[in-house]
């Protein structure tokens, strides 16, 4: 066990350093940089701009260089000084934008992870043992619609109603007065109020995929041998269920683990726009629009060093879960 | 119908505003200074054989009423933590009044959504007071300056300011505030803009030379050129929007004052990279930064809550020392605060408007009828404001002159092709289909009533003929191919390719003009593209033909603001590289020819004008030119610019025109709204 998560952390290091270049890589292949596109937007409003003035703002902005010696810069700055260089649009250093946003979109995302877990995982289990019947059928159904439907008409669909119900299209994910006074007691209500568009939307997209793996997960599981045997053993049903089978069919639930990671950052960016909730995803589609570099790249960074980080976890996670890894890996 | 009539009447006196304004010797606003009221009738002859517009009045300097102050600041000075009023006001003889269609009442707070900066200069608009500003008819009055006074060749401008103004903390606005705005600011670019043009005057020989700022006393300052400069109060207007900045607030941050180590310190405690960055941000966006002084009725405060104009929400606070006062000597703003609200796509905005959340906000006419819908919902009403484009923005079409393809740049150049284009469009049918009848076809034109403007124009090229336009397309050296189309004479296809931007709404008029091409045998096809990237693409000339630019052909005056129209620098699409051409001096970019290269020696011959005769005279040759290149082909008339507004908002006016020159929206004086109680 120890040699193997040994192995995995050391080829951890490469795969982010080739991240990072990747990453610097695309992002400055699009025609033009921050400063044609800062430029456009403010011209397009009337601001004057000559040509002295754009070169000015390039070298101002490091622009006027190579691109592998600004990677060269950025990479320097973030080894040496933790500094993840300076976001253009923002003018502020990126790690602060980033640091604002980041504490809302990890409660978002695990409040959304733990809704999608705690609703399709038992129900999953109830279609794989209760193949057939009435409720796998009507929940079988329910999957599909939720997984066949984009998450941003759900979103737009359940705004508009709430619109004509209420006359508040809940956009946000907090009301007007929890922006001006900051989060109390008086206004959860209103925050929990804003919460319940997102986390259908988001929520029942993963939760669909998830009931279809328990689902086809459990019901692999429960053909095999080793099953009936202990079913002829005597062994009880419950414990056949929950203590072999679901343990079995969770393997695939806990690798899908170091995907929810990345999505901390930039999962559901769409819905999220349409929703205007205020996480990461729409920051790095802006940044990426913008050309906006050193921001877009340290949220790709980030997002690609979780990736690996995850999936080195959920690796650690299944050799812990799985004995047959750990044995395979013995074997060697 | 009535609202129509009204406009186009704007716009006639706009344009002889504008020529009399060019004239700009004969004073307007107060004369401070007894002694030079004398000079007033001797500069009247001066002016140009235009008759002369009713001056009318938006303000007047100076207020009898005894001045009164909303309850919050009333409590402050109760409280000892704000001066008196009387105190932060400027002096009763030099305060501004603003007149109104009716006084109002304090209370309430105006909602508004933005998304980042892309946003700034919305409400850097509504909020901005500039020396001089602009009226409707195109003229301008003095607003933080008290008046002004020129001499007989408009080399020397003398500039009077108000006696006891104070900046939003309280410290005393002066002479030396411009001062140190021009040459410390403008003049060493530390906010990171070169010189503008305002401050420039060209001699005939073509050397540029710079404006000479020099202090009288603590409220009169003189502007001094070399040469005459008679647009300067409109192009400080344009230009130089606000030519101040808070010394006392700047000598302690800027590396000349405290030395670059301090003061690069100073700019990362603010949150800016370095220095050259602090300088840039404050002293030209500077409307975003809390604590820095402003003039302004509203301020987004240094010590209030939600002052992160990055954040996802924002406040802009009634600034105690503003400067302007009602009739009935309320001192102003009327509306205790302004709030922005975070949004990242437009529809959101949409949504907040139909709620009744967003208090006033342009719409879009593809929105009209969920807006009508929801009218009494939301409690908002339309409001139509004229606009000053050519044509209709998504009905625009402009033929990049200087394409890469270079046989394509020699058919786009070629006027025949042009006129092939237009006359393949049967207007009246494109007009029903996109404008739903609220529009007329249309040639891209001044508007009626404006400068250049003539019927004939108005109508070239749009009687519908598509065979005439095959024939035209024939002799253009087209020759049609066995798939119906034309091809090059080299027996390679030729393919129109239409660009714009994602969410220009041109989709529909493309589709249209389209089958109009493809039906004279033209193949055409059509590309939206992000913005940025349509952006990237004219900016490094990789553009062929983009349908609704963002940069589409309008002006209030082709004297003062002549960017759409004329090559000035890389902007708008028709004119391409040509742009860079012209404002790198020949360097870079593509040389024009023919008539396009006459039209940048008569904006050369038009810097140099001396009086606003001569420039008159100039504008309407360059105008001639564009009428008869038809550089910019035009389908449809552009519709008014359509306004939801809470139905409770007094003083907004009816009509009035939208374009940056009049600060888009700022031109409604946001300061003297209220609230009907």
């Amino acid at each position: 066990m120890g040699n193997y998560v040994f192995k995995r952390v050391l080829m951890f290091v490469p795969t982010v350093l080739l991240l990072s270049i990747a990453v610097f890589f695309i992002i400055q292949l699009p025609p033009g940089d921050y400063v044609t596109s800062y430029v456009s937007r403010m011209s397009a409003e009337g601001e004057v701009f000559t040509s002295e003035d754009i070169d000015n703002l390039r070298e101002q902005y490091g622009l006027d260089m190579p691109w592998y010696y600004q990677y060269g810069k950025w990479m320097k700055k973030i080894i040496t000084e933790g500094d993840f260089g300076y976001s253009f649009s923002y003018n502020r250093p990126v790690w602060s934008v980033i640091m604002d946003r980041l504490p809302l979109t990890v409660a978002i995302t695990l409040i959304i992870m733990l809704f999608s877990y705690f609703v399709s995982i038992p129900i999953g289990i109830y279609s794989a043992l209760n193949q057939y019947s009435v409720g796998d059928f009507v929940f079988t159904t329910i999957g599909f619609l939720g997984v066949g439907t984009p998450n941003f008409l759900l979103a737009i669909i359940l705004m508009f109603a709430s619109f004509t119900l209420t006359g508040d299209p809940l956009i946000g994910l907090f009301s007007e007065d929890i922006l001006r006074e900051g989060l109390n007691f008086s206004n959860l209500g209103g925050f929990l109020k804003h919460l319940i568009i997102p986390i259908v939307v988001i929520g029942t997209g993963n939760t669909c995929g998830i009931i279809r793996t328990v689902r086809a997960q459990m019901l692999d599981e429960v053909t095999q041998q080793y099953v009936l045997t202990a079913r002829a053993k005597g062994v009880s049903e419950r414990v056949i269920t929950y203590k072999y089978c679901l343990r079995a069919a969770m393997n695939p639930v806990v690798s899908g683990l170091a995907g929810s990671l990345s999505s901390l950052f930039s999962g559901s960016t769409i819905s999220a726009i349409v929703m205007n909730m205020a996480i990461l995803g729409p920051v790095l589609y802006e940044a990426l629009k913008n050309q906006d570099m050193y921001l877009a790249g340290t949220i790709l960074l980030t997002q690609g060093f979780l990736v690996v980080l995850g999936t080195l976890l959920s690796d650690i996670a299944l050799a812990w879960l799985d004995p047959r890894i750990r044995y395979a890996e013995r074997s060697y | 119908m009535r609202s129509r009539v009204l406009v186009l009447l704007m716009i006639v006196t706009i344009t002889l505003g504008l020529l009399a304004g060019c004239g700009g010797t004969a004073g307007t606003g107060t004369v401070p200074e007894p002694t030079k009221k004398a000079q007033e009738p001797t500069k009247a002859p001066e002016a140009t054989a235009a008759p002369k517009p009713t001056a009318i009045p938006d303000s007047k300097t100076g207020s009898k009423s005894q001045f009164t102050e909303p309850e919050e600041f009333k409590a402050l000075v109760e409280a000892g933590k704000l001066p008196e009023l009387e105190k932060r006001l400027p002096a009763a003889d030099d305060v501004m009044v603003e007149y109104m269609e009716s006084t109002g009442n304090y209370g309430g707070e105006l909602n508004f959504t933005f998304n980042g900066k892309s946003s700034q200069w919305y409400y850097g608009k509504i909020t901005e007071e500039a020396l001089f500003r602009f009226k409707t008819d195109g003229t301008v009055e003095p607003n933080v300056a008290k008046g002004y006074d020129v001499n007989d060749d408009a080399t020397v401008y003398t500039i009077y300011l108000r006696e006891g103004m104070k900046w939003s903390d309280g410290e005393p606005f002066t002479a030396d505030d411009v001062i140190f705005f021009y040459y410390e600011m403008c003049v060493e670019e530390t906010f990171g803009k070169s010189l503008w043009d305002c401050f420039k005057v060209t001699d005939p020989d073509g050397n540029d030379s710079i404006a000479k700022f020099e202090k009288v006393d603590d409220y009169t300052f003189t502007v001094t050129f070399e040469y005459s400069k008679p647009t300067f109060l409109e192009n400080l207007a344009i230009n130089g929007k606000w030519c101040f900045a808070p010394a006392h607030w700047y000598k302690e941050i800027l590396p000349k004052f405290i030395g670059e180590e301090a003061a690069n310190a100073k700019a990362k405690e603010m949150g800016y990279s370095d220095a050259v960055a602090m300088g840039k941000e404050t002293g030209y966006y500077y409307w975003n930064v809390p604590g820095r002084p402003t003039l302004r009725p509203w301020v987004v405060f240094e010590d209030v809550e939600h002052n992160d104009c990055d954040g996802e929400y924002f406040v802009m606070r009634r600034n105690p020392y503003y400067w302007k006062v009602d009739e009935k000597g309320q001192q102003l703003p009327y509306i205790n605060e302004l709030r922005f609200l975070r949004v990242s796509d437009p529809q959101q905005t949409l949504l907040k408007i139909l709620d009744g959340t967003v208090n006033i906000f342009a719409v879009s006419y593809t929105d009209y009828d969920v807006l009508t819908a929801n009218m009494d919902k939301g409690g908002y009403e339309f409001v139509e404001w004229s606009s000053v484009s050519w044509a209709d923005l998504v009905s625009q079409l402009h033929l990049n002159q200087t394409v890469k393809d270079l046989k394509k740049r020699e058919l786009f150049q070629n006027p025949d092709f042009r006129q092939a284009l237009s006359i393949a469009v049967d207007r009246e049918e494109y007009a029903a289909l996109i404008s739903d009848g609220f529009a007329d076809g249309r040639q891209a034109a001044p508007s009626k009533g404006a400068m250049g403007y003539s019927e004939e124009w108005a109508t070239k090229w749009t009687e519908y003929n598509p065979e005439k336009a095959k024939e035209l397309l024939e002799s253009c050296g087209l020759v049609k191919g066995s798939d119906g189309y034309y091809d090059f004479k080299d027996g390679t296809d030729f393919v129109l390719n239409l660009q714009t931007f994602t969410d220009s709404g041109a989709d529909s008029s493309a589709e249209i003009l389209m089958k109009y091409y493809n039906d004279v045998g033209i193949q055409t096809t059509y590309k939206p593209v992000d913005r940025s990237v349509l952006d990237n693409m004219t900016t490094s000339n990789d553009h062929e033909a983009v349908l609704a630019p963002v940069s589409s052909a309008t002006s209030v005056s082709i004297i003062l603001r002549p960017d759409t129209l004329v090559p000035v620098r890389n902007y708008t699409p028709w004119y391409g590289a040509v742009g860079n051409w012209y404002a790198s001096k020949g360097a870079e970019g593509v040389e024009p020819t023919g008539d396009l290269k006459k039209l940048c020696e008569l904006y050369d011959e038009l810097k140099g004008a001396m009086n606003a005769k001569e420039q008159e005279e100039i504008a309407l040759k360059m105008l001639r030119l564009h009428e008869d290149n038809i550089w910019v082909i035009g389908y449809m008339e552009s519709l008014p610019v359509l306004i939801a507004k809470d139905k409770n908002i007094r003083n907004f006016p009816e009509n009035s025109i939208f374009c940056d020159e009049f600060r888009d929206f700022g031109i409604a004086h946001y300061q003297c709204l209220y609230f009907a109680q």
